[in-house]
């Protein structure tokens, strides 16, 4: 088993028909540096390699003893299930996406009128929020479409402040990996596409029912 | 675009999506999610998304809260306020 984020020993604690790899702490307020989050992947990196999809969970998630955590788990069984059997054979592939500027050109905004310049700028940030979502929108119908044959479920995230970032995740069957990598390595990036990373496989982070 | 700006970006667009899956998905069990803004350092490169897997926490609490009309919640993430620079 691999060390948890408090540089423990991850065990296995069963609760019905899941099993949950757990750490003990000392401290649980777990302040998230970067190393405790490469480490909280790294778990779920390492569960994904047994050959099993797990469902990762959210970093920082902690219980007063193993008995609180199981009651949890029992009352979540069936959602855990579910959920499980939704991907049990896929994994996630997210394409990273930094969008080309889309922020729209508009008039100047007048400083000499406070109301009319908070008005401008209200309006110039609702403009760019829909103009990346316009752009995502085109960006992601093009690459999903490149990868279509291989693709078991969809979720995306479009990210227009500070800087515009659409993240696609797709589930695909562990068997498909290289064939979808193949497809995106060949893929020419239109112009709305300032950069795009491949990311995975990883465990399922985005594909997780929300909690009850 | 130099090659060093290149791998530069690139490097922050992975950092920063391990960042956003880590901190802002998954799945919530129950228990605490105990997140302390602190140490801003080591999360410099992906500070914003970071920040915003936070105020994601936040904003589920207060609709929560609207919805239940309780005050607390275990799932409500303690904040600390950041250290001064």
């Amino acid at each position: 088993m691999p060390r948890g984020v408090g540089g423990g020993p991850v065990r296995a604690l069963r609760a019905g028909a899941v099993t949950a790899w757990v750490e003990s702490v000392s401290d649980r307020s777990l302040v998230p540096t970067l190393d405790r989050v490469r480490t909280h992947d790294a778990v779920a990196d390492a569960a994904l390699a047994m050959g099993v999809t797990p469902l990762p969970v959210r970093f920082g998630q902690t219980f007063e003893s193993d008995d609180e955590c199981l009651e949890a788990l029992r009352a979540q069984e069936p959602r855990l299930v579910r959920d499980l059997e939704r991907v049990d054979g896929l994994v996630e592939m997210r394409l990273v996406i930094a969008l080309a500027d889309a922020r729209p050109t508009d008039a100047e905004i007048d400083p000499d009128t406070p109301g009319r310049a908070y008005m401008q700028r209200l309006l110039r940030t609702r403009g760019t929020e829909q103009s990346v979502h316009a752009t995502a929108a085109t960006v992601r119908a093009q690459l999903s479409a490149l990868v279509q044959p291989y693709i078991h479920g969809e979720e995306f995230v479009i990210a227009s402040s500070p800087t515009a970032v659409l993240t696609l995740s797709h589930l695909v069957a562990r068997g498909d990996v290289a064939s979808y990598r193949a497809a995106m390595n060949a893929a020419t990036p239109g112009a709305h596409v300032a950069r795009m990373v491949v990311c995975g496989p990883v465990a399922p982070y985005q594909f997780v029912s929300p909690p009850a | 675009m130099s090659a060093d700006k290149r791998v530069a970006d690139t490097e922050e667009l992975v950092l920063s999506d391990l960042l956003n899956r880590v901190l802002d998905r998954g799945v919530v069990i129950a228990g605490t999610v105990t997140i302390a803004v602190a140490n801003i350092d080591l999360v410099r490169v992906g500070l914003n998304i970071f920040i915003a897997a936070v105020e994601t926490e936040v904003r589920k609490a207060a609709e929560r809260e609207r919805t239940r009309g309780s005050l607390f919640n275990a799932d409500i993430p303690v904040l600390h306020p950041p250290r001064e620079q």
